[in-house]
């Protein structure tokens, strides 16, 4: 592993942090659990987010 | 110093995406959909993972523009198959992974480079209930 790729995967801690801590969160007994509908909506809705980055990503290197 | 800096960034990589999928149980009041849901939420997570390392890996000048296409197109496929299919995405979604270590395009190196990550993903899709 060469220092440009320890460099990628510092820059990417800061997300690989926060999916350690959803992990990790542990709800309150009082917080209200998620509705089917608002995990289902949730799940479609990071699927679109992700894709338009996916394009973004497309559309750079492109002009690249 | 540089070595246990590395295996420290690794470890903290691996155990990120095993937590992602080992400790997270869906919630009890869930319909199964919305439980499948659930589940792929974690998958998309890590999915989306392998793609932001490998744009950074391009940005730094360790994966090429078209490797790192590549991963993007296998990215799309994989998450508008979890959108399409929400129980039948697993087959689909490790094949196109497993393309990427049998993509003729991309160099022995690149390989070397996505494996891990590659496995890290296809690991947490095999913890799926």
């Amino acid at each position: 592993m060469n220092e440009n790729l320890t460099n990628v995967i510092i820059a990417n801690l800061p997300a690989a942090v926060d999916l350690i801590k959803s992990a990790f969160a542990k709800a309150h007994p009082d917080d209200p659990q998620p509705t089917s509908e608002e995990i289902i909506a949730g799940l479609h809705a990071h699927i679109a987010a992700s894709l338009a980055v996916d394009d973004a990503i497309d559309a750079e290197l492109g002009a690249q | 110093m540089l070595m246990i800096r590395r295996l420290t960034v690794c470890a903290l990589l691996v155990s990120t995406l095993l937590a992602v999928v080992g400790c997270r149980h869906a919630p009890p009041n869930l319909t199964p959909q919305a439980t499948a849901a659930f589940h792929a939420e974690s998958v998309v997570k890590a999915l989306d993972l392998v793609r932001d390392i490998a744009y950074s890996a391009q940005k730094n000048h360790v994966l090429s523009k078209a490797t790192t296409r590549a991963v993007v197109d296998v990215h799309r496929t994989a998450v508008k198959t979890i959108d399409a299919v929400p129980n039948g995405w697993k087959p689909t979604v490790q094949s196109a992974l497993d393309g990427l270590l049998t993509n003729k395009e991309i160099s022995d190196a690149e390989k070397h480079t996505l494996a891990p990550y590659l496995a890290l993903a296809k690991a947490a899709i095999q913890e799926i209930p």
